[in-house]
């Protein structure tokens, strides 16, 4: 029991009832003071001088009244904030901001548990956030030392740390570090050269794979074929599970990204005049730190919309028979090699009639289209139509959902929308567990050389016959005209009509929702485990692109995506028709 | 004869002025409670009759150290003064007693430890 009731030698309980309700109460607003401190922060208002003397004494009379409770994992983690921001960084990474948001829900979850059942586990949270921050802190030179998170959160998984916090040999003033034999910090930067090697490991063992199989006969010949086959499986399967358990060492619960919400969504929203509060569903889900890095911003942005579009004002939500309080459901959880994160509100849904009639406006539906219900949700995703609506004043930024989805897609990933059953709308955005090693299909179009994530394509044929749709070709597929693109063209490097004149002897079937479309191949090259890696800046963030990668020859390969190759075929048909 | 026992409490967090009352109360003590040194100033030129003085060392506006010193210099050179720091810090510790501090207690400290050093540095009662 944390609170030290003993201590205080008070029979009537009545004080300590009052004392904690008094103590949640400030440390609310201790919480609070830290939260807009770092929202601050994030808004680039402050840099250096961001803990300004008003948060600094917050945190220590927090910590304080936390000693004098018992609470001593909360006044531990005060502590480790009051002395992160003794000496600030000179800028304040993502990373560090996620952590530090994270370290303030946290925070705020443990005051408001204090007394209660319910505080060990958040404890026990609070301290293993507050590890990673001294880990960081320690590492300075290091940007983003997090150690690999020894303490999965499993269900009924008793956290490891609320042993230790109980140890009776733990003295209060000088909580020892991490046992050296449990827990091992290592920079983040290692881990990446490590995670870096493996991955390279991966692609030399599929070239090799590559070579053997392109001398097969020379080296039955030789007597050599079976046994070099049986050693390179060998080595293919160990630099797999390597890959895998290299993987597995710099992954973050996704709560990491999640703690920041409660706090920000409910400010947001009191901010509208409107009332809401978040609830987070798999939060222990574990993801691939480089993931976690790129899901915070558009995970932001889907929250802002959902706080501008989904949360309806509590009079609009009472008419409606609905609680005044909205609630945003924020969900991550493993489907394969892939996480999905979706926001969720109780709102009423989308609109289909006005977004249709934006669309039209806008010119994005011809007059005589007469969309699906599935194609008309896809609209707002559309350029101009969501962005136009969202820059009010919650959102502020402006950013559009075409821009969250474009962003995505960069990542390999994708962003749907969907309503779920009991009303509201929700988005889902499926990210890859991991931004290293990726299976490709590698082909070639006209001269050119593109690998497309294995994940993306739905399928490949061979000698399909092409038609014609007025001025746009098509092939036909299990009974369906699917739109005929030349890669080479949608990015338009090569005008319309020339050489559109053959049947392509291959197609590529790519899909988003909807939504297909068929890629002309001249030949299909292999299938691969390839390194991906960012586009180089120079090249700017061309839609229908993610990554760049490169053939066991070295040869440069643009990796496409086929979710921004089918906004371009679309753009692509309408500038056709129009003409 | 009644004693009077009066400490002034300068402290800005409501959950520890509950502690003090919750330790010093009990114990026949009359707490009043100044929320920052300022206001501080104003009491303890107020109240005549205080036995001790029990001051934070964190406060916003004016901090328990400042406070202490025009204390002494400006008000009452002879009320003793206990400070209360978060940490124990050898620096806090030699800054309170330069200051005119006559105790010092870290937190945190336990009901028994306060009322101890309560009993060794207050004046010596008054009988009105």
């Amino acid at each position: 029991m944390p609170f030290p009731l003993e201590n205080l030698a008070m029979p009537e309980s009545d004080h300590s009832t009052e004392l904690l309700a008094e103590y949640r109460d400030e440390g609310r607003s201790q919480v609070e003071r830290l939260e807009a401190m770092l929202l601050r922060v994030e808004a680039g208002d402050v840099s250096r001088e961001a803990a300004d003397d008003e948060v600094m004494r917050a945190l220590h009379t927090l910590k304080g009244n936390s000693a004098m409770l018992g609470l001593e994992e909360i006044r531990d983690a005060t502590h480790a904030l009051e002395e992160a921001f003794r000496t600030p960084p000179s800028t304040w990474s993502r990373e560090r901001l996620d952590l530090l948001f994270a370290l303030a829900g946290a925070l705020r979850e443990a005051v408001e548990a204090a007394g209660g059942a319910q505080y060990s586990p958040h404890a026990a949270r609070l301290s293993q956030l507050r590890e990673e921050l001294a880990g960081e802190t320690v590492g300075a030179a290091v940007r983003g030392a997090a150690p690999r998170d020894p303490f999965p959160g499993g269900d009924g998984e008793e956290p490891r740390h609320a042993v230790r916090a109980e140890d009776p040999g733990a003295t209060p003033d000088a909580l020892p570090d991490a046992d050296p034999d449990e827990v091992v910090r290592v920079p983040f930067s290692r881990l990446n050269t490590l995670l870096n090697l493996v991955a390279e490991l991966v692609a030399e063992s599929s070239a090799l794979d590559q070579l053997l199989r392109s001398q097969r006969s020379e080296l039955r010949g030789l007597g050599l074929l079976r046994e070099l086959e049986q050693r390179n499986q060998a080595v293919e399967r160990l630099a797999d599970a390597l890959h895998e358990a290299a993987t597995e060492l710099r992954t973050v619960p996704v709560s990491r990204v999640f703690a920041r919400f409660p706090g920000l969504v409910r400010e947001m929203a009191r901010e509208a005049g409107k009332q809401a509060r978040v609830v987070i569903e798999g939060g222990d889900t574990e993801l691939d730190k480089s993931t976690v890095d790129v899901l915070s911003e558009p995970l932001l942005h889907l929250v802002r919309n959902a706080v501008d579009h989904g949360v309806r004002t509590p009079e609009e939500r009472r008419r409606a028979g609905r609680p005044e309080e909205a609630t945003l459901v924020l969900r991550a959880r493993r489907a394969g090699d892939r996480v999905e994160v979706e926001v969720e509100d109780d709102g009423p849904g989308l609109d289909r009639p006005a977004i249709l009639r934006a669309a039209r406006r806008l010119g994005l539906v011809a007059p005589n289209e007469e969309p699906s219900p599935e194609e008309v949700a896809d609209l707002v995703f559309r350029s101009g139509l969501s962005s136009r609506e969202a820059a009010d004043r919650v959102s502020g930024r402006g950013v559009g959902l075409d821009v969250v989805r474009r962003t995505v897609a960069r990542m390999r990933g994708s962003l749907e929308v969907s309503e779920p059953e009991g009303g509201g709308t929700r988005f889902t955005l499926s990210l890859p567990l991991t931004l290293a090693v990726l299976p490709t299909l590698l082909f070639e179009s006209e001269g050119e050389t593109f690998a497309l994530p294995a994940g993306d394509v739905e399928g490949t044929a061979a000698g399909l016959p092409r038609e014609w749709i007025g001025p746009a070709e098509v092939v036909r597929h299990e009974e369906e005209l699917v739109p005929l693109a030349r890669p080479l063209q949608l990015f338009g490097m090569r005008s319309d009509g020339d050489d559109a004149a053959d049947a392509p002897p291959y197609v590529v079937f790519l899909r988003r929702g909807a939504r297909q479309l068929a890629l002309s191949a001249d030949r299909l090259v292999d299938q691969d485990q390839l390194l991906v890696r960012a586009l180089p800046t120079a090249l700017g963030q061309p839609v229908g692109v993610s990554g760049i990668t490169a053939t066991h020859s070295g040869k440069p390969v643009l990796l496409l995506d086929a979710g921004g190759l089918i906004d371009l075929s679309l753009d692509a048909h309408r500038r056709t028709s129009s003409a | 004869m009644t004693e009077s026992r009066k400490i002034l409490i300068v402290e800005d967090s409501p959950t520890m002025c509950g502690l003090y009352r919750i330790a010093l109360e009990p114990y026949g003590r009359e707490l009043v409670f100044a929320s920052n040194g300022v206001e501080g100033l104003d009491l303890a030129a107020a109240e005549t009759q205080l036995s001790l003085v029990i001051v934070d060392i964190n406060m916003p506006r004016m901090d328990g150290i400042e406070f202490l010193r025009r204390l002494r210099g400006e008000l009452r050179a002879e009320v003793p003064a206990l400070v209360i720091s978060t940490e124990s810090a050898e620096h806090d510790r030699e800054e309170a007693r330069l200051a005119g501090a006559n105790g010092y207690l870290p937190k945190p400290w336990k009901p028994q430890e306060l009322l101890e050093t309560v009993a060794q540095l207050e004046a010596p009662a008054r009988t009105t």
